[in-house]
């Protein structure tokens, strides 16, 4: 089916308007005060999986590239 | 400030490798899909998106489903990606993640990371809400992956049938040893609208976040709802803790969603009107040049136009857009505010 049946169906009508919209809330959360390390700059939510070296940005929408040079931290 | 257009380097790709899954959860937007099991990306059809995708230098993929762990060429896509550097988070139920045998196999792959989609707390409600009995796997399958070294999430789906239970729910995960969840609003999509009553919705979730956060059990949250609907105390808490996220890949122009016979989705919910066709591309060159294309750039336009005219003037409009398009195939701004 064509994408316009079901834009034509939207209750949203009012002028498209050409900004940039970005995430509300950016930096990622550290899962542990302990680690101080990581540097992931990522405009992302989901928290920082603080592992030696292994940091991870598990949010399925961000395009980040974590390289958290992380110390990790104690249970 | 400039709209971003489909560029190397930038967004996030989806491979949904097949439709069939085993379980069939009553929010599911893959359910107009039948869970056809003839719908299955081919073994040569993932390696052609993947080459697209590294070129593009997008480093990250999300296979999705139906249920990908359940595709015959599951471990062979996901080395296929490892040889180009390129990490694969598995959206997954997690069912298939409980033979011994598999399990061991993923926690082979260091670019796979499994993202465990909880769908209830109890094994009545899983087979209420899942129709499969298997509450007593999937915790098994949890504290397996706790007591692993593989990095993986986990996630939640907060719709009006169990907004009420959230605070137990939560307080649930925490006691199986889930440090955070990520959680999201249920997509309402074509034939199944699953929040049907916005307003009371809102006032359940502030309600029950609010006993959430006595909890030690962390969560990041994605909203999809516009923000003018929320209490602003509550929005700017969330904002200060730096756990809310908001707009998302089609409003930000930056997703990349390949469909089982690879024709291209604006979003994953929307499989029934591609935007590309398999046929109208080669490879990444072809494709961007697509993505760019004045036709492509003006259905999002169309797509994303404001449910009002009070966005225009609002404070959150860059980090709102509106809200989530599906919203607004069933519900009116004038009957919210």
């Amino acid at each position: 089916m064509s994408i316009y049946e079901f834009i034509n169906t939207s209750t949203a009508t009012f002028d498209f308007v050409d900004i940039a919209v970005s995430n509300l809330k950016s930096k990622i959360l550290k899962s542990d005060d302990n680690c101080n390390d990581c540097d992931c700059d990522c405009d992302c939510q989901s928290r920082c999986d603080c592992q030696p070296n292994d940091c991870d940005c598990m949010n399925t929408e961000c395009n980040c590239d974590c390289d958290c040079d992380c110390k990790g931290y104690d249970d | 400030m400039e709209n971003k257009r489909f560029a190397k380097g930038y967004g996030i790709s989806w491979l949904t490798l097949n439709r069939e899954c085993n379980m069939r959860c009553k929010w599911c937007y893959g359910c107009s899909s039948g869970y056809d099991t003839k719908k299955s990306m081919t073994f040569e059809d993932a390696k052609k998106c993947i080459d697209i995708v590294s070129d593009m230098e997008i480093k990250k993929i999300n296979l999705i489903g139906g249920e990908p762990t359940m595709h015959p060429n599951f471990f062979d896509i996901i080395d296929y990606a490892a040889e180009k550097k390129i990490s694969c988070n598995v959206v997954t139920n997690g069912l298939k993640l409980v033979d011994e045998t598999f399990f061991n196999e993923l926690l082979k792959r260091p670019n796979a990371f499994p993202s465990i989609s909880i769908k209830s707390d109890s094994k009545e409600s899983y087979i209420s809400d899942t129709g499969v009995n298997c509450w007593d796997r999937i915790v098994g399958l949890i504290k397996k992956l706790l007591k692993s070294n593989k990095t993986f999430g986990c996630t939640y789906v907060i719709s009006n049938e169990n907004v009420n239970k959230l605070y137990k729910t939560m307080k649930t995960f925490q006691e199986l040893g889930l440090k955070n969840v990520g959680l999201s609003f249920c997509y309402s999509c074509p034939g199944n609208v699953m929040i049907y009553d916005v307003k009371q919705y809102v006032k359940d979730i502030e309600t029950q976040l609010k006993m959430v956060d006595q909890l030690s059990i962390k969560y990041n949250i994605h909203f999809t709802l516009p923000v003018c609907l929320w209490d602003k105390e509550f929005i700017d808490n969330l904002r200060k803790r730096k756990i809310i996220s908001t707009v998302c890949q089609l409003q930000q122009k930056s997703g990349l969603i390949f469909d089982t016979n690879l024709d291209i989705l604006v979003c994953n919910t929307l499989y029934d009107y591609p935007i590309v066709k398999a046929e109208e591309y080669n490879d990444a060159k072809t494709l961007t040049k697509l993505l760019n294309s004045d036709k492509i750039m003006n259905v999002y336009k169309d797509l994303l136009r404001l449910p009002s005219k009070k966005c225009t003037t609002c404070e959150y409009l860059e980090n709102c857009g509106g809200g989530c398009v599906l919203t607004w195939q069933y519900l009116k701004l004038d009957d919210l505010i």
